[in-house]
């Protein structure tokens, strides 16, 4: 009987090789002032962790994924999160694909603000620059031709954005509960969701069109009178976005557009900007980036802190044996005159370590500019990551 | 052995010895036209192999003699009109596992290339007209890895000279894209095997920069030369970087989408 479990076991683990790459990272946060209440504390540590599963079946069409996700945070329990960032079956064949489960989509060209990247929901806990993303329940289609790829999706549950707890710095003096969200649909977060998107390669041109029926992924902002306290509100929207890209020589021109209709009002937003290319700068070794975006929009939030607003990226890479580079980045928000400073500092330790330094300073914050609530929160970060 | 085998052998080597000695015969005499015949020669010797994938190890050295290694994966497509298609995979260091590069190689425009991250999961177009800069963080620029069609370059034969006891045609080649890092490179090219065996490349100044060093040839499929290790060593900067190739696979059967950008997502 024991041979038969090891033999099983043994061919158990050869059928399903199962291929893995983790990442562990400590994270250590200092502000240069105390935060809105005496609840917040000036540091803050975290541990997160990240681990991708993947199995490739013999045939070569289908594979099965499974990336969890969890971070620890040590003074704002409400930071603390787990979330399946993928777990999905997908099947390739030569001109379509078929993925069922959680996945991960990344539409757009921009590099400050993404418009059209509307599948999955910013993961609000990890930062505030909406780079980070939960999985999403997804079943896509897609189809590749000559004229194009077309991708076609239904999407059967919405996620809430979720917010930092009392304790948590960088948030609005308000807390706010995902659990008090509210919903324009009657199915509210269940609703049925679906999307489409075209883009095709012409030459040195990217385009890429999409169509979205669902709720909207960004947060408004309400006043609940029966809870008497501020409340997150998810509309019903269609949302249309347009993104282009045009390649001439160092130059990369790039544009998204987006329109939806919400809460029976049109609301258009734009983005675009360069990004230019220097290779070897002063006779070194080091490459300069250099990115200029500008962006706007007819609606202005309360609660949106960058709306109207000019973004300048800088990006050294000094090409060494540990990948250093300097980022430096400013938002200025053209109409009130605020802006953000970072500067972030990342280099290989080894083939498995990699630490990174990042700074940043609100500046020139009036009262009436929704950072306000972001003005004493200038901190440094420090991540240390291990991959293995 | 009986003696039939052996004469069709010998007919075979002088048969074979007279084809090469045709080949150099049919060569024009003017330098710039014979040094352009030899590219085309060389390349023609290598239509037709379809695909091939290759797991590359690359170890970087540094002035102090610091060694520090890193593992990728490439697939190269034949193109047919137009320029090769590449997709490299990176392995190590852990931190870029997953991250590929795309490139479409032109004969006359300059190429495209884009940069899938993982973590994203984005792809992201790279303005490439610039390709002199290092690959990696390595002694390659980008422009080394690119496949060398014959079109990129001018070329000027020089001399016939041995090289490692072999006889190898002596052939400078001009990058015609402004946008290169070098002015010149001369490349010593095996007689029989149509292989390049050691080059040296200028910078923009025309002075010395790199040499590069080919070694470890061996033939697939009874018909294409493709080089084990790779040593560039840069006089400048007194760097040196290795490549060493290994596991060639020809002729897979690959899916139609993999060379594109939606493709290489999802490679690991």
């Amino acid at each position: 009987m024991r041979n038969v479990i090891f033999i099983f076991l043994l061919s158990f683990s050869a059928l399903y090789a199962i291929e893995y790459n983790a990442e562990l990272k400590s994270e250590t946060r200092i502000f240069r002032e105390s935060g809105l209440g005496s609840e917040q504390k000036r540091s803050d540590s975290a541990a997160i962790m990240k681990l991708e599963l993947y199995h490739d079946l013999e045939n070569g069409l289908d594979r099965f994924a499974f990336t969890p996700f969890l971070r620890a945070q040590m003074n704002d329990s409400k930071r603390s999160h787990f979330d399946i960032r993928e777990l999905y079956w997908e099947r390739v064949g030569n001109d379509w694909e078929i993925k069922f489960g959680i996945g991960q989509e990344y539409w757009g060209v921009t590099e400050f603000v993404h418009l059209v990247n509307v599948i999955n929901q910013v993961d609000s806990l990890e930062s505030v620059d909406e780079e980070e993303r939960l999985g999403e329940f997804m079943l896509k289609y897609t189809r590749l031709s000559e004229v194009g790829q077309f991708d076609f999706f239904i999407l059967p549950g919405f996620r809430p954005r979720a917010f930092p707890g009392i304790k948590g710095r960088q948030r609005t003096p308000f807390v706010l509960d995902s659990n008090d969200s509210s919903y324009e649909s009657n199915h509210e977060e269940r609703k049925i969701e679906t999307a489409f998107r075209y883009s095709q390669t012409f030459d040195n041109i990217d385009l890429g069109l999409s169509l979205f029926h669902g709720i909207q992924r960004d947060t408004q902002v309400k006043y609940n009178t029966l809870k008497n306290k501020m409340v997150p509100y998810y509309a019903v929207t269609t949302q249309f976005g347009s993104d282009i890209q045009i390649v001439i020589e160092d130059w990369l021109l790039k544009t998204e557009i987006m329109t939806r209709r919400i809460d029976s009002n049109f609301h258009k937003a734009i983005t675009g900007g360069f990004e230019y290319s220097m290779i070897g700068i002063f006779d070194s070794g080091i490459d300069l980036g250099l990115i200029v975006e500008g962006s706007w929009q007819n609606k202005r939030d309360r609660y949106s802190f960058f709306s109207d607003e000019i973004m300048f990226g800088h990006r050294l890479a000094f090409n060494n044996e540990l990948s250093s580079d300097l980022l430096f980045g400013v938002i200025y928000d053209i109409y009130h005159h605020s802006s953000l400073l970072s500067i972030e500092a990342s280099s290989r330790i080894n083939n498995s370590l990699k630490i990174n330094l990042e700074g940043r300073i609100y500046q020139r914050i009036t009262n009436n500019d929704p950072l306000k609530v972001f003005e004493n929160e200038d901190h440094i970060n420090l991540a240390v990551t291990w991959y293995f | 052995m009986n003696t039939s085998k052996i004469i069709f052998t010998q007919i075979f080597i002088i048969a074979f010895f007279f084809a090469v000695h045709a080949e150099n015969e049919k060569l024009p005499t003017n330098p710039e036209k014979k040094g352009l015949a030899i590219a085309e020669m060389a390349n023609k010797s290598d239509v037709g192999f379809e695909n091939f994938s290759v797991q590359i190890k690359m170890i970087l050295t540094n002035k102090l003699g610091k060694q520090s290694s890193r593992i990728m994966k490439t697939y190269t497509k034949e193109g047919v009109d137009d320029g090769d298609k590449a997709i490299i995979v990176f392995e190590t260091p852990r931190d870029v596992r997953g991250s590929a590069v795309l490139t479409y190689t032109h004969k006359t425009k300059s190429d495209d290339q884009w940069l899938y991250l993982p973590a994203l999961k984005r792809v992201k177009r790279i303005a490439s007209k610039n390709k002199s800069g290092s690959f990696m963080g390595s002694e390659f620029a980008y422009e080394d890895l690119a496949s060398q069609e014959v079109e990129k370059y001018t070329y000027k034969f020089i001399k016939e000279e041995k090289l490692n006891e072999e006889d190898c045609y002596v052939v400078d080649s001009f990058p015609v894209d402004k946008y290169s890092g070098y002015t010149k490179i001369t490349t010593w090219i095996h007689k029989k095997r149509l292989t390049p065996e050691k080059a040296v490349y200028y910078d923009r100044k025309e002075s010395l920069l790199k040499t590069l060093k080919f070694s470890g040839y061996k033939q697939f499929i009874n018909k294409y030369w493709r080089a084990s290790e790779f040593e560039m060593v840069n006089h400048q900067k007194k760097k040196k970087t290795v490549l060493e190739w290994s596991e060639y696979k020809f002729k897979q059967v690959l899916k139609d989408n993999m060379f594109s950008p939606n493709g290489m997502k999802k490679l690991r």
